[in-house]
């Protein structure tokens, strides 16, 4: 079959991470031929998602890779003008990888039901209570991970001595679950009902492998940042489902509070005094708008943000609270960049839901493999787990008109997309580039962070306590098809500052319980169940490479997605420097048969035709949304304050 | 695409409730399944078609008795273009990499094979295995001998694959884009078999709190966010 493979395109893209991916639709698009390759055997590379058990089989891989020794990055071909480029399988953009395991791993008996006390649901005064109480008992509980060690050692062997495709058949006895197929899964919705408010175990985690999609590279889109006008011009939107963020949170002093994002919420927070309430909708007010009042800001327009907004005389919270929750920004950033976040936040408000972010089903690895799909359906070549071992070079015009395939065979090209991190090592700096790079912590856990009785995406934007970094956190449930009923999924993100589980230490202590019953408000707090630390890596490329070789970084440190989609444009631009960026495709009605009239030739088995055509029901689905929607958006509106 | 198989009403009629299904297809190329589709949707078969190319989406309904099954059917297009590569012996193989975003929150599928072609029929049934390990638990799944009226050509016998569909507890049948046998009746068969209570999807389902939203939906208010006005 390898002969089905054709021997050339005009643009060869390697890697499948988000930006690759939407380059690659864009050009098959327009008609242009592609090969889209990847070396594992997955979409998205960084940007993968991963149920249980592939998670632990990637921590397990990213382990074990250790990165080979340095070599020259070019072999000249005898006889001819060209060399050879020799792409590398092990630049390591996964470090610092820790996992630690909480719950017990053998299966364990059954607890009496200890649920009924109204544990689960309490309200926001306790929550806060709870955290103040926190901070008293904080001294003590900086020995817990201390005392976490030997546990956590122990743990950290149990993914090597599972072998995580078996987890699917070493069931703990009381599941009771048949071993394969639909039937298993009936047996785990048993365990969910069985295990609803008690105890899970290390094993229930295994054996609910499926329900989890665990995101390596959690973002969040903005209702109107770039990526939503993209996905629904290009109609990948069809191909993902969102949910809307229902909460953000944040500290005020050391209590986790909710962030007024609509006009009502505002009115009713009692976290600011009426004149504080004013003042922020004031300066909301200027920021939808700010650029046609350059007067007001012109001065500070290259100095910190946080500068300006004190030249507002706005309070500590305030100020706070536009630039963590609002800007979403680091304290550094200038006027003008915190001035254009808090406005993308604030236009983005009301489109979809009460807050301005989307989340999508199953993750944001949904979104490589939505382009990826839109990419095929237009004539794109995929080759999942295939390495590529060299790109050619023709080093007269000094371009790339090729690559080698580890068979040999030469597939010739105009131009290469390439994650950076294929490239050889030589090539890329020797340390991390910390503005490419980032620390991350996972956690399944068994309660929310902000418990209530809904199905919640909440996202958290907490300081460190020296306020010199941000650090970003998403919790996300059964609802959005991240995990089990009764688990959590918690993502940190922050800028690599040293290592993950250091960077991210601080937060993680005071969001989560580790061990059972530790301080008097142990139970309160959410009990981490599971949890890994790692940091994303990437590298600069340090050496110029022909003008037709386009590097992509590994990842993106950035919340949203507004450099990945212009970094897509922009490469999609240097290749077809007249096209449009990825126009509308045309209806499928359309282009699979002329436009003859549909005959209906179904039977009758209902009051109406048995068989209709879609636009009347389209219309319908149309409606119902926007009922929903009309009836709950309730947004800000400064001006009329 | 927002509350998949989810019960929506009409607006403003009382009539019957509409539930909305995602249906994915699979089969070895050339065993009619983007045929099978057209002859569902628009009724109409052509001989030679070529492998589709840009057609991502088509939706047709089905009414029973007191509800109105709406299938959003995801076409093949792009399945052919997909390959994995494997060490050795069979370098290429062609399929097995569709995304799991392709399976997601889908309520059904069909799997096609070509009753003309063995090899097809053995395809069907590593597809049915990756459906039960990759899809969503209570999906519901048929099986179609596709190109029934190639029976002087026949190499699948029906019987077998009738035990084969039952021991897996797949819905079966012969069909025919081409003369269009059985073609309604196994959309209709799968309408039929397909839950429609609330929790009947299996797809995104939701619990109050985060709504699924729909973002092809135009911007409500020109202006949109509240904010900006």
């Amino acid at each position: 079959m390898a002969d089905d493979l054709p021997t050339e395109f005009d643009v060869i893209v390697i890697g499948t991470g988000l930006s690759e991916a939407i380059t690659a639709a864009a050009l098959t698009r327009i008609g242009k031929k592609v090969l889209h390759v990847d070396k594992n055997d997955y979409y998205g590379g960084q940007w993968a998602a991963f149920t249980f058990d592939k998670l632990l089989a990637w921590i397990e891989k990213a382990r074990n890779l250790k990165s080979g020794e340095k070599l020259p990055p070019y072999i000249q071909d005898t006889d001819t003008n060209q060399k050879r480029l020799l792409l590398s399988n092990d630049v390591l953009t996964t470090l610092n990888l820790e996992v630690e395991c909480y719950c017990d791993k053998a299966p364990e008996i059954m607890k009496d039901d200890r649920s009924t006390d109204g544990d689960e649901i309490y309200n926001i005064e306790e929550i806060e209570m709870a955290q103040s109480q926190r901070d008293a008992d904080n001294d003590e509980s900086s020995e817990s991970p201390q005392s976490q060690d030997p546990s956590s050692e122990d743990v950290e062997k149990t993914p090597n001595q599972h072998d995580a495709d078996k987890s699917e058949n070493s069931k703990s006895p009381q599941l009771q679950a048949p071993s394969s197929g639909v039937a298993d899964q009936v047996g785990s919705n048993q365990a969910i009902r069985d295990r609803t408010a008690k105890e899970f175990t290390y094993q229930d985690l295994k054996d609910l492998w499926r329900r989890f999609s665990i995101d390596l590279l959690p973002k969040l889109l903005l209702c109107r940042g770039p990526l939503v006008e993209l996905l629904i011009k290009s109609k990948v939107a069809r191909y993902v489902e969102f949910k809307c963020v229902t909460k953000i949170l944040t500290y005020r002093g050391n209590r986790l509070v909710q962030v007024p994002c609509s006009r009502s919420e505002v009115f009713s927070t009692n976290l600011m005094s009426m004149l504080e309430k004013r003042m922020l909708m004031k300066f909301l007010s200027f920021c939808i708008e700010y650029e046609k009042h350059e007067d007001k800001f012109k001065e500070y327009e290259q100095r910190p943000f946080s500068d300006y907004l004190k030249s507002w005389r706005l309070s500590e919270d305030l100020q706070h609270f536009i630039i963590h929750c609002i800007a979403m920004v680091e304290k550094n950033v200038t006027t003008i960049e915190g001035l254009a976040a808090a406005q993308c936040f604030l236009q983005s408000l009301g489109r979809f839901g009460e807050t301005p972010f989307l989340w999508p089903l199953y993750g944001v690895a949904e979104l490589p493999q939505a382009f990826c799909r839109l990419c095929a359906v237009f004539g794109g070549i995929y080759c999942l787990r295939m390495t590529v071992p060299s790109l050619i070079i023709d080093e007269t015009s000094n371009r790339c008109t090729g690559i080698i395939t580890d068979e040999g065979q030469k597939i010739s090209c105009s131009n290469v997309i390439i994650d950076s991190s294929y490239l050889p090592s030589a090539l890329l700096s020797d340390e991390p580039d910390k503005e490419k790079s980032i620390s991350r912590a996972i956690f399944i856990t068994n309660k929310s962070i902000y418990p209530t009785e809904t199905d919640e995406v909440i996202l958290f934007s907490l300081p460190s306590s020296d306020l010199s970094y941000l650090i970003r956190g998403l919790e996300i449930s059964a609802g959005s098809m991240a995990c089990p009923e009764g688990l959590y999924i918690v993502h940190l993100t922050c800028l690599m500052k040293s290592n993950a589980k250091d960077d991210l230490q601080e937060v993680t202590d005071s969001l989560f319980n580790f061990e059972e019953n530790s301080g008097k408000d142990g139970n309160k707090k959410p009990k981490v169940l599971w949890c890994t630390y790692f940091n994303q890596i990437g590298y600069n490329v340090k050496e110029r490479l022909p003008s037709n070789i386009l590097t992509v970084d590994p990842i993106d440190s950035e919340m949203s997605f507004k450099s990945i989609v212009a970094k897509a444009e922009n490469m999609y631009h240097n290749i077809c420097p007249n096209e449009e960026f990825i126009p509308s495709p045309p209806d499928p009605e359309d282009i699979i048969i002329d436009d003859t009239s549909p005959q209906k030739n179904g039977k009758e088995t209902g009051e109406n035709a048995g068989f209709s055509g879609c636009e009347e029901n389209e219309e319908i689905r149309m409606e119902d949304n926007e009922d929903e929607n009309t009836s709950t958006t309730s947004s800000l509106k400064p001006n009329e304050m | 695409m927002a509350s998949r198989g989810q019960p929506q009403r009409p607006n403003g009629s009382g009539q019957s409730k509409i539930c909305q299904f995602k249906l994915v297809l699979l089969g070895e190329s050339a065993v009619g399944k983007s045929s099978l589709v057209l002859r569902f949707v628009k009724g109409q078969f052509q001989e030679y078609q070529e492998s589709t190319i840009g057609a991502a989406f088509l939706t047709q309904t089905v009414c029973l008795d007191d509800v109105t099954v709406k299938f959003e059917i995801w076409d093949t297009a792009g399945q052919e273009n997909i390959f994995l590569i494997l060490p050795s012996f069979c370098r290429y193989l062609r399929y097995h990499s569709l995304a799991p975003m392709y399976y997601r929150g889908a309520q059904t599928a069909i799997v096609v094979y070509d009753i003309s072609n063995a090899e097809s029929f053995q395809r069907a049934k590593a597809w049915v295995k990756e459906l039960q390990r990759q899809a969503s638990p209570n999906i519901v799944i048929a099986l179609a001998g596709n190109k029934a009226d190639l029976a002087n050509k026949r190499m699948v016998d029906a019987d077998e694959a009738q035990v084969y569909a039952e021991e897996n507890g797949l819905l079966f049948m012969e069909t025919s884009a081409k003369t269009a046998m059985n073609v309604n009746e196994i959309f209709l068969a799968i309408a039929k078999k397909l839950p429609k209570s609330e929790q009947g999807g299996g797809g995104a389902a939701t619990q109050g709190g985060a709504r699924v939203v729909d973002i092809n939906k135009p911007a409500n208010n020109s202006g949109g966010g509240g904010c900006c006005k």
